[in-house]
């Protein structure tokens, strides 16, 4: 702004003339371009919020943010400031309290990450996270104000006491091979179920078993039910990781129907239904089956019997030969 | 000659003469002493061969081990002859004994006609063996044939046979031949017949998970067993030995059945094959092979027919648990008032067809997916009038840029394969993440996949979806306020639209904003407390060369300046809930405009242009106010 002078109300009356001349032509051109949808140089960021109500005393917690530009023809000074009460010192930038958003790059991802300290107080903490740019425009002739940018990330979290839990985000099955049958040995084959899981409790947890009731294709009749025999792998707080379940099975080759249910301790965290598809020996690129783990109770005693038995034989002698040794001493 | 040769012959000639007549002498003249012998004579003439081993089968043809239509049938037996002649052995249909001939092979009685076999002239005590091949039809055509077994010699002034038929019993000699002894190589020999193959048909087609029949009628004229038991088979190949069955790529079933014993009775043999799944649709041979319990093929040109069958298409099925909307995240959008994507969906087709066609290509040819909020629900996005940016992409809408393809590998013995889709969605697409409008609510996928064959699955929507992301997008097309000129103790009053800015809604949520500014000042550098350094504002307190931002004011009205909502500094922005709706039409973003007005303080000495920057922060507003 320009405090004010005579030359100042003169410069004034020269704009309202310039003003109405230009009227009728900008007109034409307004209502083009508003046909047109005119594109505007968007700013943004997603999501606009770090929210975890399950946090809990030592756990990290890190939530990406993407900041977005339409025309990111220029490099952009960007600086950041939070604003947290009680939470200030939890939370950090990957890149800094000051960075640019560079020139041509539409995304620019920035981590923002939680330490909650050992002796955080069970308590909900709220705040926000300014993103700020500098102002693209150059200051008014004449004075004014110039307008910079910014998008506001709402903090809200909440410290509690451990929480164990998460969500299937997706599941995928693998084909597989039909059992086989190698030194009197039965392997079967193995089913691998492939579940994408997020933890959204604030300890260390995942599926803690697998069910699967096999049908046959018309879903008249059930064949078998299998539980996962490996143990299945635990996923950090709050991370997202996909995991498999082995089940073993025992039917030929075809294509069966599936009812599986992964479990969360006793409680079921989801059930559904899909296709199997059992191949032929060799019919499965990459196809690994089952080894000793997966042999039935038998079968493992019978393997353990082969190994196990000589080894008692050749023990029981060795122990008679030390007995007569210290009789012979004696 | 020489001199002694010639005496030599003369003394020889001598003695022979002398000796002759002395012996005509007492020949003749002196009589012998015998008073009453009278010398008797007789001339035994040619007698028959005699059996020393009995005519016999060379290989027991029997009930049990008939001879197959076709297979040469071969009779032994052994005779010695006391005047050494040759004999022949020769097997006739009746016990009349055959008719012995010079030099030459027996006959019959009764002619060629009644002839089973004849052996060929054989040393006397050397085995004889006649052989005749057996056929379908003819003399042959009965089931069991009666045979009398002859031996007879070829004198040559009296050729005899032996009257003695003889059959082979359990009382005979071993035999290099036969073995044991035993009453199947006795008569009669049995010929088997070849079954007669009338009819065939199957009852294709059938789908994957079923089973094909196939049906044919078959009889055979064989009897004394109680019925002959049928084979049938049906190889995938013409390739068939009735020795070990369907050979090359083997068989799709194989079946038996017995006939009935009766007059002529027929009967079906029918086998039955899996069309395991998976199987690919299309036409497949099927070559079908009768044989009875001898391994004799039916002689019928049914034998080999190709009795070909259907493997009919089914349409593909999709999981819906297998259904995945976006990747392992929430959906982000990423691109401020356009399209953002592309995004997933994929999905897991299965097809009992196989997921490879006949001709090794791909089984399922296409695939499309609907996307869209779950409150919308599946069957109000389906055509072009459903398409809604904030909320609907039917497949059918080329706006929804839709595009599918098969993403995994495939053998043909799987029945499930990959398939991925790609969507882009409107920067105005519903959230439903925390705090959004649609909280409850997630994007879900309806996808469905068509064959090669045009089959088409049911539209299945996902088990699960997945959140659409808030977008805090935005523009504010002013960039920078021009106040214009004023003098100390002026203001803008009331509030103008000339000073304003403007706040679009670039995103998919309602917007409000967070205001603040820094201190005015004469040649103001880029610096948020450059006029506090340079000029030496000291807090609120205004000084003479700087204005504070509080002398800013705004207002979403053209309220008086004293009305309006004075501009804080960045330690404490000013929320500002002007509540932006959230875009709903893509071409016109939503908008709201902020008013400002600006009053130079009285304390103001120094004339000059006075800049600042005042910040504008956008920020999510309660969902409340999106719409």
């Amino acid at each position: 702004m320009r405090i004010c002078s005579p030359e100042a109300e003169a410069a004034k009356k020269r704009e309202s003339s310039l003003r109405s001349r230009l009227f009728f032509p900008l007109l034409v051109l307004t209502a083009y371009l508003v046909s047109a949808a005119p594109a505007y140089a968007g700013f943004g960021i997603t999501p606009p919020y770090v929210d975890n109500d399950r946090l809990t005393r030592g756990t990290i917690y890190k939530q990406t943010i993407n900041l977005v530009r339409s025309d990111p023809d220029t490099d952009l000074q960007t600086t950041i400031t939070v604003n947290v009460p009680g939470a200030q010192d939890w939370i950090s930038v990957d890149k800094g309290m000051s960075f640019v958003l560079p020139k041509g790059e539409n995304q620019f991802p920035i981590e923002i990450t939680v330490r909650v300290p050992a002796n955080a107080e069970f308590n909900s903490y709220k705040g926000t996270i300014r993103i700020r740019t500098a102002p693209s425009g150059d200051v008014p002739e004449g004075g004014g104000v110039s307008i910079a940018l910014g998008a506001q990330v709402d903090v809200s979290m909440k410290v509690v006491d451990k929480i164990y839990d998460f969500n299937v985000r997706r599941i995928r099955l693998a084909d597989l091979e039909t059992g086989r049958t190698k030194w009197g040995l039965y392997f079967p084959g193995k089913i691998r179920f492939f579940m994408t899981i997020e933890n959204t409790g604030n300890t260390e947890f995942g599926p803690t078993k697998v069910h699967f009731d096999l049908y046959d294709n018309q879903m008249e009749s059930l064949l078998e039910s299998t539980d996962n025999l490996n143990r299945i792998e635990r996923i950090p707080p709050f991370g997202t990781k996909e995991v498999v379940a082995e089940l073993p099975t025992h039917l030929p080759p075809g294509l069966y129907v599936a009812k599986y249910t992964i479990y969360k301790n006793e409680e079921i965290a989801q059930q559904g239904q899909l296709h199997l598809s059992i191949g032929p020996p060799g019919t499965v690129a990459g196809y690994e089956g089952y080894g000793f783990d997966g042999l039935s109770v038998t079968d493992k005693l019978k393997v353990i019997a082969v190994f196990a038995v000589p080894l008692l034989i050749v023990g029981f002698f060795l122990y008679l030969l030390l007995q007569r040794r210290k009789r012979r001493r004696r | 000659m020489s001199a002694g040769k010639v005496t030599l012959v003369t003394v020889l000639g001598g003695a022979l003469i002398t000796t002759s007549t002395f012996g005509a002498y007492f020949q003749i003249l002196i009589p012998l002493a015998q008073a009453d012998n009278v010398n008797t004579s007789v001339t035994v003439l040619n007698t028959p061969p005699q059996w020393t081993i009995n005519a016999h089968e060379y290989v027991a043809s029997a009930t049990s081990t008939p001879t197959n239509a076709g297979a040469v049938l071969y009779f032994s037996g052994t005779a010695d002859d006391s005047n050494l002649d040759p004999y022949w052995l020769i097997i006739c249909k009746t016990s009349v004994t055959p008719t012995p001939n010079v030099s030459a092979a027996p006959d019959c009685d009764g002619g060629a006609g009644n002839q089973w076999a004849v052996s060929s002239q054989t040393a006397s005590g050397v085995e004889a063996t006649a052989a005749t091949t057996t056929t379908e039809t003819g003399q042959f055509v009965n089931e069991s044939n009666d045979w009398y077994g002859f031996v007879c010699d070829g004198n040559i002034t009296l050729p005899k046979c032996n009257p003695l038929a003889t059959n082979y019993d359990a009382t005979d000699s071993p035999h290099s031949g036969v073995g044991t002894g035993h009453p199947d190589s006795a008569s009669p020999f049995v010929i088997n017949h070849p079954p007669a193959f009338l009819t065939y048909l199957n009852d294709s087609p059938k789908d994957p998970g079923q089973s094909v029949t196939w049906t044919t009628t078959a009889t055979d004229t064989d009897r004394i067993r109680g019925g002959d038991t049928l084979t049938l088979h049906v190889c995938r190949q013409a390739s068939f030995a009735t020795s070990s069955g369907c050979t090359g790529t083997g068989a799709w079933a194989t079946s038996t059945g017995v006939l009935a014993s009766g007059a002529t009775p027929t009967i079906d043999v029918a086998t039955s094959a899996p069309i395991t799944i998976p199987y690919r649709d299309g036409v497949y041979s099927a070559f079908l092979y009768l044989m009875d319990q001898g391994s004799l093929a039916a002689t019928s040109t049914n034998q080999g027919a190709n009795s070909s069958i259907t493997v009919s298409n089914v349409a593909p099925t999709i999981d819906a648990s297998l259904i995945s909307v976006g990747t392992t995240t929430d959906i982000y959008l990423f691109r401020p008032q356009s399209t953002s994507g592309p995004y997933t969906v994929t999905f897991t087709v299965t097809d009992n067809n196989s997921c490879r066609n006949i001709t090794d290509g791909n089984e399922i040819s296409s695939a499309t997916t609907t996307i869209y909020r779950s409150g919308v629900t599946r069957n109000l996005c389906q055509t072009t009038s459903d398409f809604n940016t904030n909320q609907c992409y039917p497949s059918i809408d080329s706006r929804s840029y839709i595009s599918c393809t098969q993403t995994g590998s495939c053998l043909s013995t799987s029945a499930t394969v990959t398939w991925t889709c790609t969507f882009e969605l409107w920067y105005n697409a519903d959230a439903t993440d925390v705090g959004s409008f649609y909280a409850a609510q997630d994007w879900l996928a309806a996808v469905q996949a068509i064959d090669d064959d045009f089959a088409t699955s049911t539209q299945v929507e996902a088990q699960t979806g997945n959140d659409l992301a808030s977008f805090l997008a935005f523009d504010v097309t002013e960039s920078s306020i021009a106040y214009g000129g004023l003098q100390p103790g002026d203001q803008i009053d009331p509030l103008s639209t000339a000073t304003s800015t403007d706040l679009l809604a670039l995103g998919n949520v309602g917007l409000d904003e967070n205001l603040y500014g820094d201190t005015m000042c004469p040649n103001w550098l880029n610096s948020p407390d450059y006029c506090d350094h340079a000029w030496g504002a000291t807090g609120l307190a205004a000084g003479t060369s700087t204005i504070l931002a509080s002398f800013q004011k705004f207002a979403t009205s053209t309220v008086s300046y004293a009305n309006a909502t004075a501009l804080t500094s960045s330690s404490s922005p000013t929320l500002f809930e002007i509540h932006v709706l959230k875009t709903t039409v893509t071409s016109s973003p939503e908008t709201k405009d902020t008013l400002w007005a600006i009053q130079v303080p009285i304390t103001i000495t120094r004339a000059g242009d006075y800049s600042g920057v005042n910040s504008i922060i956008a920020t999510k507003s309660n969902s409340l106010y999106w719409q």
